[in-house]
């Protein structure tokens, strides 16, 4: 009936999210054809009986505009907000490292622009048809994994983008797959060990124990979102910690254990793996409370890192503690809202998504700002969107992006329709 | 004959939920259940219902699935959430404490408070 489809078409103009249209026409249309039905049965003709349906709906422009309200993708602004502050605080820090930073500065400035612009132009992408496809990312992060480890073979810059990649692939699989799983099934609970543990084995065979570390504690946070048992979660979250440590105790190479020592008595291996946390400790001693000045800033830590993994010790020397509480600060807000809208999204695998976000970024804060104060080993865990490292940027944005995604469709406290407001509505 | 709706405003969720707490059911079905409990009594301009069951989707309180008809066409059905039980227990006590004080200052019969 055209009178139908132009009431249909009528509500959809007024409503922006146009990823809902479809679904709103067909339940609209199941509705009016009902009423449509019954003012055939009342006697009236199919003119007369499609007008009394569309007036029965209610005035199209009114009904649109609210559904308009209540489906408009919006990104979090607190969230972003966060995000934004983190990031430029990020490229003050990259400016206070020794050497001329400001090429680097302006390069940085131009992705964390387009990083920031893609976070806000997300919530239009579906995230769920990619985490859908988790069977397909699953073996083709595996793969992209495998291929960034190959050495010699594949240029550096080249298998950082793969790395990248094979993570960011890996992270999207094990929300897609482990929501899929029906948790009261033992099978799917061995099932999601397996997606969460192989991974983590596979970049521990490949020396990549940095990595592995990371994605294992990731998969915690992962496997405690899942919707499996207490009891099933707690043993489930005992072999992610444990088989990874017994595989790295088995497969560790000789210099991957040397770092471990030099960790625990740096003094002794000064001359070697003790070096850097010994200088750490000087950058940060140096620095007092309010730190040498910007500008007044020792060079002496190995060049490779010194952009990445150690940029907080420089900066930390020339704010003190002030400055690098201030950076805590930034990075704790951005993780806080993170962490509180996953906890408001308790199902599927945008929670999921969201808890795995949150965990990866948590645990390479930790442990960069961990290494840099001498508590944990020094190893190359850089600190999201403050160290330069474009494939890192590029997978930390994009999982953002996508995070951005979840929470512009997570059930919130949306404010109630006008009729049940107690404003123009109808009843 | 129908109320006034300005007296509705702000129950129609409760009701929604109240109904879906029973049995899951599409809107054109809950706009006749509404109808055949209050034996007339709740008129609805029937699209206001959409808003709500969105909002309702939204806050979590309820969740939504197709099902296919004889027609070939699909229906959406809506289910209550734990979480939905749970804020309608709420709703109901504060109904229940509403409809007290309106009837204490009316002169209706008062009824003993259960929560």
């Amino acid at each position: 009936m055209p009178e139908l489809d132009n009431y249909l078409e009528d509500v959809c103009a007024h409503i922006k999210n146009r990823a809902v249209h479809d679904q709103v026409k067909e339940e609209l249309r199941v509705h009016l054809e009902e009423l449509f039905q019954e003012a055939l049965a009342a006697g009236n003709d199919e003119g007369e009986a499609a007008r009394q349906a569309c007036r029965r709906l209610g005035e199209p422009g009114a009904l649109g505009k609210e559904l308009d309200r209540i489906h408009r993708l919006r990104t979090d602004r607190r969230f972003f907000a966060s995000l934004t502050l983190l990031s430029l605080l990020g490229l003050l820090v990259l400016y206070t490292a020794p050497g001329d930073t400001v090429a680097l500065v302006l390069r940085r400035s131009a992705g964390t622009l387009l990083g920031l612009a893609l976070v806000l132009w997300a919530p239009r992408l579906d995230y769920r048809r990619l985490l859908g496809a988790g069977k397909i990312l699953f073996p083709a992060g595996l793969t992209l994994l495998a291929l960034s480890t190959l050495g010699a073979q594949v240029p550096y810059g080249a298998a950082a983008w793969l790395f990248a990649l094979g993570l960011l692939f890996t992270l999207l699989a094990w929300s897609g797959l482990l929501a899929e799983l029906n948790k009261s099934k033992q099978q799917d609970f061995f099932l999601a060990l397996g997606y969460l543990a192989l991974p983590v084995v596979a970049l521990l065979a490949w020396e990549k124990v940095t990595p592995a570390a990371i994605l294992a504690l990731t998969s915690l946070a992962l496997l405690g979102r899942a919707g499996f048992s207490r009891r099933q979660t707690v043993l489930g979250m005992l072999s992610l910690v444990l088989l990874p440590g017994v595989a790295f105790l088995l497969l560790a190479a000789p210099y991957q254990l040397a770092r471990l020592a030099a960790f625990l008595r740096p003094e002794a291996y000064a001359d070697g793996y003790g070096y850097v946390p010994l200088m750490l400790r000087d950058y940060l001693g140096s620095g007092g409370i309010f730190g040498t000045g910007i500008g007044r800033v020792w060079n002496t830590l190995p060049p490779g890192g010194l952009y990445n993994e150690y940029i907080l010790a420089p900066f930390v020397q020339q704010t003190g503690l002030v400055g690098g509480l201030i950076l805590m600060l930034a990075a704790g807000l951005f993780l806080g809202r993170l962490w509180r809208t996953a906890g408001r999204n308790n199902t599927g695998p945008g929670s999921l998504l969201l808890a795995g976000t949150a965990a990866f970024f948590a645990v390479r804060l930790v442990w960069n700002m961990g290494m840099i104060s001498g508590l944990l080993p020094v190893t190359a865990v850089g600190l999201p969107f403050v160290s330069h490292d474009p494939a890192m940027s590029f997978l930390d944005f994009t999982l953002v992006a996508l995070a951005a995604g979840v929470l512009a469709r997570s059930p919130r406290p949306a404010a109630l329709p006008a009729s049940e407001r107690g404003g123009n509505g109808h009843a | 004959m129908t109320v006034d709706r300005q007296l509705l405003k702000g129950s129609t969720a409760t009701l929604v939920l109240s109904l879906l707490e029973r049995e899951a059911m599409y809107g054109y079905q809950i706009i006749k259940e509404i109808e055949a409990l209050s034996q007339g009594l709740f008129a609805f301009q029937e699209g206001t219902l959409y808003p709500i069951l969105h909002t309702l989707e939204r806050e979590g309180l309820v969740v939504s699935y197709w099902e296919d008809r004889d027609t070939g066409r699909k229906r959406k059905y809506y289910r209550i959430t734990a979480e939905g039980i749970k804020a309608l227990a709420g709703r109901r006590r504060e109904w229940q404490r509403f409809r007290q004080a309106v009837d204490r200052i009316t002169g209706g019969e008062v009824q003993p408070c259960q929560s």
